[in-house]
């Protein structure tokens, strides 16, 4: 006879929470469960190669080697932003680039990557964008290590403004973490939704501050409608702690800083409605 | 009496029968060091096989105790969408105008602590969604249910495991999964890895396994968390006879120390020597909830009836057919004989 019983319980009772109380409780205690997934979800994407996960920075760093070629040896003449070499005003852009790309393409399609944690597991769903978007930031990390070498070589670093990068990164995490919540669930719901989220993406390179300096648009109702777009903010945000040398919040970004935390707590409401209303729907669909 | 079967044909024999079984409930402590004796000389035995198992040896079920599985008036049903698009409209609309396939209609049942439970029932009949919603991978469109007590499922054995990783890191991936924690794990690791018969292929990735091999680890991991409530598919399969009969006193040995037992399957043999009670499902409702003989009796009598009118659906088609059948052949008889002789013709019209 069992004399002992564990008090492991399961129950669906009491379920009338919010679908931001569902994913705060489904995180509670699942720190090491979550590293571990982000780790292997890596060593899953890049198997059979030989350079396994290395993989993961290989192909953005040499999209850098090109941009090098590209603007310091090839186009010498390419000019200046910002009063920047364009290499680094771009190497700059790019690296958060990569790992926002990755963020949102990757996050929406997490759940749909691994069904398996969700037909076949009680796992919570939640914990699966989680994982993701850590193993995306895990390569990020290696990238942003690159990149600060490449502009300690070039006479821009280090600086104290560099440890703005503790505010940006993680400020950055959250933001596209969060999206995934619309994102994941909907595009595990239907796959023209994942469609959609991938089509858009040529588009938003292009519509962020990547290549071009979009505070130097002349025309002011353009440049104010780029304040809608995070992309834009924390791209930026990375040249300012970067190459800038300039504070977090400033005159110049007030107005933006206040539209991407606005957008962020559209996200959670949005984010938190349609977890809950696709969490119970999910596991019968995929 | 905490014990309420509810049923469409209430059976007076039936009851008794579970005044008997619960009398005994409360000298369950007395009755305790008889039931090691049984296993003892089982374990001695070559051919102790799951079908040997005497329900005498069960241990009581403890009434007592808080259900460890409970469903109250539990609903599911599944949305069938007609296309992506009906789908991609879905997620805006909230499934309205979409048609619902009901699998469980208020189902309601208590099962407690010890008792090993059969369920019984034709194929949709909702078995599979019951076992679904208790491991909590499905949720319940209505109704509420609580399980209390850690659960291993033997379903889904290999799922949740990583290819790249190790069998060694699987183990612990997979024990963080079910929602062990790490020191957990590291106890009974070597169980699982000697249960599992990996030797030296523990530490090789689990791509490289075969099917069998994965099966073996998967069912390891599951068997040796100490679960308090298993939960059984019959149709499982794993690797050759021999392993699947070290399985068999697994799981034999787990129901003897009282952990709660679910059990799918179709088999007469296998469940009146598993289990003590049976739920008997049709349509998504419980039809029976009572001894396994009688849900059996009663599932056996439906499916004949089924049979029966399937045999008569049959045997009228056929008959409609012949008829048909015979009708053209005089047709054509007839268009023969017209054709061949005009004399012969008159004569039949007379």
């Amino acid at each position: 006879m069992a004399a002992e019983r564990s008090d492991y319980i399961y129950t669906t009772k009491g379920g009338k929470k919010t679908g931001l109380g569902m994913i705060i409780q489904e995180h509670i205690g699942q720190r090491k469960k979550i590293m571990r997934l982000a780790v292997s979800h890596l060593q899953k994407t890049y198997k059979g190669a030989l350079f396994g996960p290395s993989w993961a920075i290989i192909k953005p760093a040499f999209t850098l080697f090109i941009l090098w070629f590209a603007f310091r040896v090839g186009l010498r003449g390419s000019g200046k932003v910002n009063g920047f070499p364009r290499f680094f005003f771009m190497l700059t852009g790019y690296v958060p680039w990569f790992y926002i790309s990755e963020a949102i393409l990757g996050g929406a399609r997490s759940i749909r990557n691994n069904r398996q944690y969700v037909t076949k597991l009680s796992f919570p769903m939640s914990n699966i964008m989680t994982f993701t978007n850590i193993s995306s930031l895990l390569v990020h990390f290696v990238l942003v290590a690159i990149m600060y070498v490449v502009l300690i070589v070039g006479g821009y670093c280090p600086s104290v403004y560099n440890l703005q990068f503790l505010f940006y990164c993680p400020f950055m995490f959250l933001f596209f973490w969060i999206l995934t919540w619309t994102t994941a669930p909907m595009a595990a719901f239907s796959k023209d939704f994942e469609n959609l989220v991938s089509s858009i993406m040529t588009g938003l390179f292009w519509l962020s501050g990547i290549v071009y300096d979009t505070s130097r648009i002349k025309n002011p109702v353009i440049r104010k409608i780029f304040y809608l777009n995070p992309i834009n903010y924390f791209i930026n945000g990375y040249r300012r702690s970067f190459l800038y040398d300039q504070l977090i919040i400033d005159r110049e970004n007030l107005l933006e800083t206040a539209v991407v935390l606005g957008e962020m707590v559209i996200l959670v409401l949005v984010g938190s409605k349609f977890y809950k209303k696709l969490r119970k729907l999910i596991p019968d669909v995929l | 009496m905490q014990f309420i079967y509810e049923s469409e044909t209430p059976m007076s024999e039936n009851n008794e029968e579970i005044k008997d079984t619960a009398v005994p409930e409360q000298a369950a402590e007395k009755a305790e060091p008889e039931q090691t004796k049984p296993a003892d000389e089982i374990k001695e035995g070559e051919e102790n096989d799951l079908d040997e198992l005497e329900l005498e040896d069960f241990p009581e079920p403890d009434y007592n105790a808080p259900p460890a599985v409970e469903f109250e008036n539990v609903v599911k049903s599944y949305y069938l969408y007609k296309s992506d698009k009906a789908r991609f409209k879905a997620m805006f609309t909230g499934n309205r105008g979409v048609e619902i396939h009901p699998a469980l209609n208020g189902v309601d049942f208590k099962i407690y602590p010890g008792e090993s439970v059969g369920f019984i029932g034709r194929n949709g009949a909702g078995k599979s969604t019951i076992l679904k919603l208790i491991t909590g991978v499905s949720f319940p469109t209505s109704g509420e249910i609580t399980v209390r007590g850690k659960t291993a499922a033997l379903l889904e054995l290999t799922a949740g495991f990583s290819p790249e990783m190790t069998g060694r890191e699987n183990i612990y991936m997979k024990g963080l999964l079910l929602g062990l924690t790490e020191s957990d794990i590291a106890e009974i690791e070597d169980d699982v890895i000697d249960f599992a018969e990996l030797d030296e292929y523990i530490d090789q990735p689990v791509r490289t396994y075969s099917s069998g091999m994965k099966m073996r680890l998967g069912f390891a991991i599951n068997i040796s968390i100490r679960p308090e409530i298993l939960v059984i598919d019959e149709a499982l399969s794993v690797g050759d006879s021999r392993f699947k009969k070290k399985c068999r006193v697994a799981i034999k040995e787990l129901i003897r120390t009282g952990v709660t037992v679910l059990f799918v399957s179709h088999s007469t043999e296998a469940l009146t020597t598993t289990c003590n009670r049976a739920i008997y499902l049709k349509g998504g409702k419980v039809a029976y909830d009572g001894t396994v003989l009688d849900a059996l009796e009663m599932y056996n009598q439906d499916v004949e009836e089924i049979r029966r009118r399937r045999r008569e659906k049959k045997l009228e088609k056929k008959r409609k057919a012949e008829e048909r059948l015979e009708k053209l052949r005089q047709k054509r008889d007839e268009k023969l004989k017209a054709g061949e002789n005009d004399s012969e013709k008159a004569n039949e019209n007379d």
